[in-house]
């Protein structure tokens, strides 16, 4: 199944559930952008965007992925320096490299601009022994991603 | 009708009030302590055994939890990144209750470093400027220096930094509280309820030094950050002014008016009182000038188009005129305030961030970032701190009653005096404040000052 949303859109693995979102402003110079969710697993309906909320429901074989847009202004900065959409790969992976370290986790985090877009790519693994698998998992996932 | 947890506040700090004399904000901060505990887990506060600091750090507080600690329980109290971290990154928090009904921002502060990094933002262990620990001290254990991830809207000239230090907690918008971050907004509910004692005290606040009296502060979580304050004239009361216009006056201080609750262009950057007190003007970034008392109007940029933002304001010994000073060292003179030299043309290795007069009115200082003076007309230097390594960006500078001296005040809470300018007491080592010292007023006799946090 394809997900398209917000100028993003991923034909869904299997086993993997794909939201697409864009949330509401409070403040009024607030802003926001495109946010992408996938997962090995069933998405609960509160996530919070770097996986609160998410990453505590993990069994130690799933996967969840997050694609975080940022503004125009980002585009062009160094941090945002890196062209393409990233793929993943073990090394990337560390326990603390999470927004929140749970125990047996792993994470990694990878910023880069794509069709004039910023964004960031957050992976949370649910286990070392798992993570070769969901390293091949996540890049196949990636490999569907396109950023109109 | 009170709530319960209403009625047990009351009655809890009305006992803590009667124990044993507490100075006035000691008793506040343990009864906000009490009032937050039950805020944040009331019935366990209530019924089960502990402290109400146990309580009051609110959920997942262990090293374990995963979540990182709070600045301002590693940082003397500060509510700021410590020194040898910067802001990367922030979220919200919506209906924690902290803060009102709006929401609650937590800015990340990543430590620097000294290497390169890849596209992950975050460099290598063996180049940070910390090591990965656990907060020991307080209720708020959570972790220091230790995950290495980024938000991602602060300091993006930055490629790489280190990993997060701890959380700065705010009512403000990062924005407005961190020029370096973005309006871009990430949510996370989940860290609603985190919290730390030291938080307790949030909301501006002043500190008074030598012959200066604390007349009060603005309570409680302030929409806008306060920009400025000014003293009155006979020392025994001042104002204070929130970037949105809002005024708070105490002591003798009288309130004339405000922008509060209507919609500005710009944000309010200071405030200037009349001699006699019995007046103000608010001035915003794009020069726009708010009178209100008996201070009148005499013109202003609102209608100009400026190659930077206003940052500061003085009036003339007569209230009849005022200058407007820019981030560029821009002076726009009104009324019977003569122009007397600018930094306009120089190029500046900081901004400038403020302005005083002399006595007499025929000259003014302008103080940047660094703590570089730049002084004209009748104005003499009395020294600077453009060749000193400051921790913290200077902010503000207000001047001695005989124009002999200055005192200058840094975002860290340090206070530089200069000439004749007496040296009275600071806010670092001070222990707990929140927010950013944002602000200096001294007392017209010169015998003391007041200092004021943003937020």
């Amino acid at each position: 199944m394809t997900v398209t949303a917000h100028g993003l859109s991923v034909a869904a693995p299997a086993r993997w559930e794909v939201r697409i979102q864009r949330r509401a402003t409070v403040a009024r110079e607030e802003r926001t952008f495109a946010v992408l969710h996938a997962a090995t697993f069933s998405l609960p309906e509160r996530r919070d965007d770097f996986g609160g909320g998410v990453t505590n429901l993990m069994r130690s074989s799933d996967a969840f992925v997050t694609l975080f847009e940022y503004g125009p202004d980002a585009v062009g900065t160094p941090l945002f320096a890196h062209h393409g959409i990233p793929r993943v790969n073990a090394k990337l992976f560390s326990t603390n490299r999470l927004q929140r370290p749970l125990p047996g986790q792993l994470g990694c985090q990878l910023f880069f601009t794509h069709a004039g877009r910023a964004f960031c790519l957050y992976v949370v693994a649910g286990s070392r022994a798992s993570l070769p698998r969901i390293v091949g998992e996540a890049n196949a996932f990636l490999d569907n991603l396109e950023i109109q | 009708v009170k709530s319960l947890e209403a009625r047990v506040v009351g009655a809890v700090s009305e006992r803590l009030g009667r124990r044993r004399p507490f100075s006035r904000r000691s008793f506040i901060v343990r009864s906000a302590v009490v009032g937050s505990a039950l805020a944040v887990n009331p019935f366990r506060y209530i019924f089960k055994p502990g402290t109400a600091y146990a309580a009051a750090c609110g959920p997942a507080a262990d090293c374990g939890s995963g979540w990182t600690a709070m600045c301002c329980s590693i940082n003397q109290g500060l509510n700021t990144c410590p020194p040898g971290s910067v802001a990367a990154g922030w979220w919200k928090a919506d209906n924690s209750g902290f803060c009102g009904t709006g929401p609650r921002y937590y800015i990340d502060c990543n430590s620097t470093c000294s290497c390169g990094c890849g596209p992950s933002g975050i460099c290598a262990p063996n180049c940070w400027s910390c090591n990965c620990r656990c907060n020991t001290g307080s209720c708020d254990q959570r972790r220091v220096c230790c995950n290495e991830f980024r938000y991602g809207q602060c300091n993006l000239h930055l490629a790489c930094v280190g990993p997060v230090v701890c959380r700065v907690v705010t009512c403000v918008p990062p924005w407005q509280f961190d020029s370096s971050c973005t309006t871009r907004s990430a949510t996370s509910n989940a860290t609603a309820q985190h919290n730390a004692p030291c938080l307790q005290e949030s909301g501006s606040r002043v500190y008074a030094f030598g012959a200066a009296h604390d007349y009060g502060e603005p309570r409680g979580h302030l929409r806008k950050p306060v920009v400025g304050m000014d003293s009155t004239a006979s020392g025994n009361g001042y104002w204070i002014v929130a970037s949105d216009g809002g005024v708070f006056s105490y002591g003798d201080a009288r309130f004339r008016g405000s922008m509060g609750g209507r919609r500005l262009n710009k944000p309010i950057v200071d405030l200037a009182s009349t001699p006699g007190g019995k007046g103000y003007w608010l001035v915003a970034s794009d020069g726009g000038i708010f009178s209100f008392g008996d201070a009148r109007f005499r013109g202003s940029t609102g209608s100009i188009r400026l190659n930077k933002p206003i940052v500061g304001m003085a009036a003339t010994p007569s209230g009849k005129g005022y200058w407007l000073v820019a981030t560029d060292g821009g002076i726009f003179a009104f009324g019977d305030a003569k122009f007397y030299g600018s930094t306009g043309s120089i190029r500046l290795k900081q901004p400038i961030v403020g302005m005083a007069r002399t006595p007499t009115g025929k000259g003014y200082w302008l103080v940047a970032a660094d703590g570089g003076v730049f002084s004209f007309g009748d104005a003499k230097f009395r020294g600077s701190l453009g060749n000193v390594r400051l921790r913290a960006p200077v902010t503000a500078i207000a001047p001695t009653p005989t124009g002999k001296g200055y005192w200058m005040l840094a975002q860290d809470g340090a206070v530089f005096s200069f000439g004749d300018a007496r040296f009275f007491g600071a806010l670092t080592g001070k222990g707990s404040t929140s927010g950013r010292p944002i602000d200096m007023a001294a007392k017209p006799n010169g015998a003391g000052y007041w200092i004021t946090t943003d937020a």
